[in-house]
């Protein structure tokens, strides 16, 4: 297997774009990355569009933004996995190289949400899971899932809302600190716990937005990567695993299995553990998720992730920086481009490139988790100097 | 006349998706339904239940299933109160989701209902009642009758 890096990052402003359409949004991170990694898109050799598609007005919007990029006549594919879609993007593109199929390749995450309604948008959303079983007769929401999650880890470990709150406080300080990011204020406390009941118990300060955005990655063969970068940045570990549709069938409510099965993975790739990681991105999509994530990959022990942003170990000088860009919360959820985003803001934490928002970078190491729905899908991918 | 500045185009061909959802298969478990019982599939082979019911055991790889009915007491797992739901629920908030373990060996999401809200709490004993809703027969949770 080929050694793969990451060789150039490029990442959209996020937030309501109702300024440009999709190729446009697509385009904004596609010509950073290109002129990143020093290149144009002759020199790409295959093509990883990432989008959950449906809610703006192009069935494939892989099509169009191959050629609206110019990447007409490369190999090219659209891959899905829900809020997991650009991790997905990544681990294709990266296959593609490893196995020797071709030697650069980028990944595109981008999604267009606030081309319809925000009630079609939720109600497209809330239909993620079994149609028949959990929608059509009980209109479960997204927010309805984690929110029950949140229920049960709180009646077994005493996670309290105040500790769900602290997650979106922190999301904002460094959403107010990142230019790109969907919002950029600070936020107290007091404000999510006043914010409006989406689902019992989670806020509307507690859930991330429905946005636009697009962030992609160049990718090479350690060949192309030694002629076009000094600063590459390795894909050291991946992991990917999957759990049940229905959340009924699932084993527990306080555990996203799917996230400790693919941070197994991808640990035992890279040979390392949690304690190596210096800086991380978790999927934060309701306050609880992250919470849960810091247990399920390992940051500390079940149970303890309340305490684990309660003592701010999580913040940029703690033990274990996770979601200096703001997270999914102040950052915004474009759901295809997302998992780029993590691996673009990984790759410069990694680079040195942080300003202001740099964690201390000890062992060269970072790590991106991203989940697919309720834990559907979950991909872990480890980044190395 | 107007002034367009073009900044979009809305579009106006609007496409409305309804689907007819095959369940022929497993169409005994809503003529269950009709007959007060909740109940499920369970292979003949090797004896795995499934709920929701589907027609292949994906253990032994047959599709040869019996109907078993189902005990209608259950444990809460967990649930939430949903405040904001979608387009087409909007006539029906607020409402309770739960999910209800049934003798440890299967568990089902569906709606609690005719329980106040402060007296939903995980652990709670609840049993299966079927309500017809628009015309349609569905299962709900409830809270157990408990003999204190």
């Amino acid at each position: 297997m080929e050694k793969v890096a990451i060789v150039g990052v490029g990442h959209s402003k996020f937030g309501r774009r109702t300024d440009l359409n999709l190729n446009e949004l697509a385009f904004e991170s596609i010509k950073e990355a290109l002129i990143d990694a020093r290149i144009t898109s002759k020199d790409i050799e295959h093509v990883t569009v990432g989008t959950m598609g449906g809610l703006s007005e192009e069935s494939l919007p892989a099509v169009v933004i191959n050629e609206y990029a110019g990447f007409n006549s490369k190999g090219l594919l659209r891959v899905e996995a829900a809020c997991a879609t650009g991790s997905a993007a990544i681990r294709e593109a990266y296959t593609n190289i490893a196995s020797g199929l071709c030697d650069i390749a980028i990944a595109i995450g981008v999604e267009k949400m606030t081309q319809v309604e925000g009630s079609t948008a939720i109600e497209m959303l809330g239909r993620a899971g079994s149609y028949l079983w959990e929608f059509e007769n009980y209109g479960l929401t997204f927010p309805a899932y984690y929110a029950m999650y949140a229920i049960a880890h709180m009646k077994k470990f005493k996670t309290t809302e105040e500790q769900l709150g602290l997650v979106s406080v922190k999301a904002h300080k460094y959403g107010a600190m990142n230019n790109l990011a969907e919002f950029q204020k600070e936020i107290n406390l007091d404000k999510v716990l006043n914010s409006p009941v989406v689902s019992w118990p989670l806020r509307l300060y507690n859930s991330c937005p429905v946005s636009d955005g697009s962030a992609s990655v160049v990718l090479a063969s350690e060949k192309a990567a030694k002629r076009l970068t000094d600063t590459p940045i390795w894909i050291k570990g991946l992991g990917a695993a999957s759990d049940t549709a229905n959340l009924s069938k699932r084993q527990s409510f306080t555990e996203i299995k799917s996230t400790s099965k693919a941070a197994e993975m991808a640990y035992k790739m890279a040979k390392i553990s949690p304690k190596d990681i210096d800086v991380a991105n978790v999927h934060d999509c309701f306050s609880i998720s992250e919470i849960m994530a810091y247990e399920d990959l390992g940051f500390c022990k079940k149970g303890e992730g309340g305490k684990l942003i309660e003592n701010k170990d999580t913040y940029i000088d703690g033990r274990i920086p996770v979601n200096l860009d703001g997270g999914l919360k102040a950052k915004g959820h474009p759901i295809g481009a997302t998992g780029t985003s993590m691996i673009v803001e990984i790759t410069k934490q990694l680079r040195n490139e942080g300003n202001k928002r740099q964690a201390r970078i000890k062992n060269g190491i970072g790590l991106v988790h991203n989940l697919g729905g309720t834990g559907h899908t979950c991909y872990v991918t480890i980044l190395s100097q | 006349m107007e002034i367009n500045d073009y900044k979009k185009i809305k579009t106006i061909h609007t496409l409305s998706l309804q689907y007819d959802i095959p369940t022929e298969r497993i169409s005994t478990f809503w003529k269950n339904l009709e007959k007060n019982k909740i109940s499920t599939t369970q292979c003949k082979s090797c004896k795995t239940k499934y709920f929701p019911p589907q027609i292949d055991c994906h253990k032994c790889l047959e599709s040869n299933m019996k109907w078993v009915k189902l005990d209608t007491e259950g444990v809460l797992e967990t649930y939430t109160h949903v405040m904001m739901p979608p387009t087409s629920f909007i006539k029906k908030i607020p409402y309770t989701v739960g999910v209800g373990a049934i003798k440890n060996e299967i568990k089902i999401l569906a709606w609690i209902i005719d329980v106040p809200y402060n007296e939903i709490e995980v652990g709670m004993k609840m049993k299966i009642i079927i309500k017809e809703i628009d015309n349609r027969l569905v299962y709900m949770w409830t809270k157990a009758k408990t003999n204190r």
